[in-house]
């Protein structure tokens, strides 16, 4: 069969070409990202960050907290060397305050970040700890997970690495510079959902029907979950324009065409993708696996199915969603309490109102999914089953018009 | 015929071509008269100077007519009174700083500056500024003598055209209107009940608009002007610095200020051009007040070389003050780790009091958070010691004050989420308030003013012994802190005790990681096992 062999070079040609498209897209979208410079400084005056290694800590004056006994405050003076930038390869010495804002304990050999700020006269050097050099051991950890995914995961890990490469690197490259270049953050984040959707279900799932159901569930789905928090937004008075504070997104806004006000609506549609995807494809997959056990199965067995196994997972999936943004504010909810902040306070807070706000519209999302994946999921597997087996779907379910040609061609 | 037409075209034109440019000429006069206006000056070097700066439609002579009261008769002034300056077409980054796209361009404005040196103190003089044709309305000033002390009022982020209606505050106010006769309310409350003060102190966010070269034309001429009748600023010298809002329009704001000893050291600089920004320092009585520009907050070692000048060029200042913007230490919404200028206030508060330690600053005024702090006397990022008290006595360390909104034109909100270690006072009522400052060889003392009901909202002194008389002055002495507890407890549900706990668990952190991670490993070799046998 000349179509075995055609099949997996056209799909290798269909990936490659996504991903030069993919590329040339984010090429293009992060390049002419405007310039905006945050320093401000003058002249000859400049500032980096450095690496450095503590050489030797010459003088110290640590000891417990006067007023939080678990914290070690103080003074430490210590010799550095900068190995990297203008200065590298120099000896410096710094003054590392341990506080409340800026805690590190140096030790001789330990690696360092340190700000260098040079003043135009080059007389003036300020060397501050920045932090602990981090990175190697974020490095390590992504490497973990990474690993583990793979080695426990197998293909589908693999693919699912894949996955989180291009959440990470549309977010990065394609997803931010649209918003600050004055797109709809509402229309960007409802493309990027789908984007994202998508290639995440395609790699994970494969290139199948119930695939095809979980991602057409999920669109649906956050599309859903935009509206009804486009609706509550309204009602409740709430945007953008209330999130922390917003002067400095406002000055980039005046250059860039930036949207303030929507940004709100795109964090809670990006927040509630992640569980609205996990809940379609596993219902779809509960769908495939009924369908694939018994292919005669109608489209109503298959929608009471996917809805039968959607049932057990939307009251846990809601919960990890209402849990993420608890955990996320876990700070606030402790100074609440520990304030016994009045009721009207709390629940009117801009900072309260926009969590339940984002937990709840996300839940949202999630039980409505159910439903949907479950209808396109039985539909589309029942057209495809019938396809296959030569035999007209059973009744249950008027077929869309569309799919009435195909079975009974072939 | 057509000769005829012909020539009738002709001679129009030639007619036009003579009367046109007289024409022109006499309406431009006629229409727009050359009127100062954002008139204001500011205090020199030393307490026998001040600096003048006017804004005017047109080039003119920038004059300053400047006599004792006393010898101004009916609106004549002596024939030496006569000070010239400078004017200077003024240019502004309409549509805001920051993209390569925008560039500056003339505002059709001009700048007058123009210094007047050798006044006499505790004088009563009558000033007005023009081009030698028009000129401003009289004011009169009267200098001071801070040799005996001397004392200011301060205001935190008057942000004229805010206009930002908080929903607990009594008075909303929803427009530049609104702004500006919060602004004229305080400012008439504070002078009257303070009328011997000797200067005004703004601490940033004078003017609101971003982007808009219009607006904050419009916002410049509330703030400078808020009650023509009164003539506030006019009255009294002001001190300004800028805010992140002012400095939006590139160089336009330096248009609007004339501030002795500017520096282009801690000068913000946008697409190439400088924007005349620096920090600058002025004394008064035996203070050295350090004004530093915090929109360039990064750079420490400019501030750094500026405040060893200035320390340097005043070696017996008694009392060392700084003032800047963007608040080190303050509890509102610019403090969560979620505000988006968070990098620069966390690069502030973790680096800014280093400065404050090594030159030995015994007071910090702040603005933006709209909201007020008072922290603990801080050294090395921690309070000195943390009881709380309205006295202190030869303290070390530094005290920052963030102060609220001077007009009510915007107020942010106490976050319970911020740090608040540093705290002594958090105050946030939504009303509009000022501070009122006296400094004399011995003491600093600050009492904070809400202008509705004139309550105090908090006060503070730092005492110094008095010197032996030959020995000069001893910056950041490290001497005992005697604090008393003070009898008076400030307002309010304002006021909010705070602490943060801390956990050292990062060995647990690392031990159950590896756990965590031997069992993956342990669960992937199996799998993979079970995978070979299958
Ligand atoms: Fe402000
Ligand atoms: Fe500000």
């Amino acid at each position: 069969m000349p179509n075995h062999h055609i099949k997996p070079i056209l799909k290798t040609a269909g990936i490659v070409l996504a991903l030069c498209a993919y590329v040339a897209g984010a090429w293009f979208f992060s390049r002419s990202t405007p310039y905006y410079n945050i320093t401000n400084m003058s002249g000859a005056d400049r500032i980096s960050y450095e690496k450095a290694r503590v050489l030797s800590i010459d003088y110290q004056d640590v000891g417990p907290d006067k007023t939080y006994r678990q914290m070690q405050t103080g003074t430490q003076t210590a010799t550095i060397r900068i190995l990297t930038g203008e200065y590298k390869g120099q000896a410096e010495k710094i003054k590392n305050g341990l506080n409340y804002d800026s805690n590190y304990l140096l030790s001789p050999g330990e690696d360092i970040i340190v700000s260098v700020n040079t003043a135009a006269s080059g007389k003036t050097i300020n060397i501050f700890l920045y932090s602990p050099d981090r990175g190697p051991w974020l490095y390590i950890l992504i490497g973990l997970f990474v690993l583990s995914l793979c080695a426990i995961g197998g293909r589908k890990g693999f693919r699912s690495v894949i996955a989180i490469l291009f959440t990470l690197t549309s977010v990065v490259f394609v997803f931010i510079p649209l918003l600050y270049r004055g797109a709809s953050p509402a229309a960007a984040a409802l493309a990027f959902a789908g984007m994202t959707a998508v290639v995440t279900l395609l790699l994970i799932g494969g290139w199948k029907v119930k695939t095809a159901a979980a991602i057409l569930g999920t669109v649906i789905g956050v599309a859903f979950s935009a509206g009804v928090l486009r609706l509550f937004e309204y009602l409740a008075s709430l945007s953008g324009y209330n999130m922390s504070e917003y002067d400095t997104l406002l000055v980039i806004s005046g250059h860039s065409g930036m949207r303030v006000d929507q940004l709100l609506f795109a964090s809670v549609i990006i927040s509630s993708l992640g569980a609205v995807m996990d809940i379609a494809i596993s219902v779809a997959s509960s769908v495939n696996e009924v369908s694939s056990s018994d292919p005669l199965a109608g489209a109503g067995r298959l929608f009471r199915s996917g809805i039968r196994v959607g049932r057990d997972m939307m009251g846990t999936m809601a919960n990890t969603l209402i849990l993420a943004f608890v955990g996320g504010s876990l700070n606030m909810l402790i100074l609440i309490y520990a304030y016994r902040m009045n009721y009207f306070q709390i629940i009117n807070s801009n900072t309260i109102a926009i969590e339940i706000m984002q937990a709840f519209s996300g839940s949202l999302a999630v039980v409505f999914t159910v439903p949907l994946v479950s209808l396109t999921a039985a539909k589309l597997l029942t057209i495809s089953s019938c396809r296959r087996n030569g035999v007209p779907a059973l009744p249950e379910l008027p077929s869309p018009p569309g799919a009435k040609e195909p079975v009974a061609a072939k | 015929m057509r000769n005829k037409s012909a020539r009738r075209i002709v001679s129009f034109i030639l007619a036009a071509v003579v009367v046109l440019p007289t024409l022109a000429g006499m309406t431009t006069k006629a229409d727009t008269p050359n009127t100062p206006y954002d008139v204001t000056f500011s205090l020199g070097s030393k307490e026998t100077q001040v600096c003048f700066n006017w804004m005017s439609p047109s080039k003119g002579k920038a004059q300053v007519q400047i006599a004792k009261t006393s010898s101004v008769k009916s609106g004549s002034f002596p024939s030496n009174s006569t000070v010239t300056g400078t004017a200077t077409a003024t240019t502004a980054t309409n549509g805001g700083l920051g993209n390569a796209s925008y560039t500056d361009a003339t505002t059709g404005e001009y700048t007058n500056k123009a210094t007047v040196s050798g006044l006499s103190l505790s004088t009563k003089y009558t000033y007005r500024v023009g081009d030698g044709t028009t000129w401003s309305s009289e004011y009169t000033f009267t200098t001071g003598n801070p040799g005996s002390g001397f004392s200011f009022l301060a205001f935190g982020d008057p942000q004229l055209g805010a206009a930002s209606s908080n929903a607990n505050a009594a008075i909303k106010h929803t427009s530049l209107a609104d702004d500006q006769a919060g602004w004229a309310d305080t400012l008439k409350k504070a002078t009257s009940k303070y009328p011997s003060i000797n200067f005004l102190f703004t601490l940033g966010d004078e003017v609101n608009n971003y982007t808009d070269l219009t607006a904050q034309q419009n916002e410049y001429k509330a703030f400078f002007t808020p009650d023509s009748s009164a003539g506030y600023l006019q009255k009294f010298a002001l001190v300004a610095l800028e805010g992140n809002h002012d400095e939006q329009l590139g160089k336009y704001y330096s248009y609007h200020y004339n501030q002795p000893n500017r520096s282009t050291l801690g000068e913000t600089s946008n697409n190439s051009v400088n924007n005349n920004d620096g920090d600058y320092w002025f004394t008064y009585g035996d203070a050295l007040f350090m004004v530093l520009n915090a929109n360039n907050y990064a750079d420490t070692a400019a501030h750094d070389e500026f405040m060893k000048q200035a320390v340097d060029a005043n070696p017996n200042a008694r009392w060392k003050i700084a003032a800047w913007h963007q608040s080190a230490y303050s509890e509102a919404s610019h403090a969560v780790s979620s505000a988006d200028d968070s990098t620069q206030i966390t690069f502030i508060r973790q680096n800014w009091p280093k400065l404050m330690d090594k030159y030995g600053v015994d007071v910090v005024f702040e603005g933006h958070d709209h909201s007020y702090t008072r922290t603990y006397q801080m050294y090395n990022g921690l309070p000195v010691d943390a009881t709380k008290t309205n006295l202190v006595s030869d303290t070390k360390g530094t005290v920052y004050f963030t102060l609220d909104s001077g007009s009510g034109s915007k107020y942010y909100d106490f976050q319970s989420t911020a740090v608040h270690t540093f705290s002594s006072l958090f105050w946030q009522q939504y009303a509009p308030t000022y501070s009122y400052i006296t400094i004399d060889d011995n003491e600093f003392k600050i009492d904070t003013i809400r202008t509705d009901t004139g309550d105090s909202v908090d006060h503070y002194t730092i005492d110094k012994t008095p010197l032996a008389p030959a020995s000069s002055s001893q910056p950041d002495s490290n001497s005992t802190v005697t604090s008393t507890p003070s009898g008076r407890s400030s307002s309010s549900a304002g006021n909010i005790d705070t602490g943060d706990s801390f956990n050292g668990s990062i060995p647990i952190a690392v031990s159950s990681t590896l756990g965590i991670l031997v069992l993956i490993a342990i669960a992937a070799a199996l799998i993979a096992r079970r995978k070979q046998k299958d």
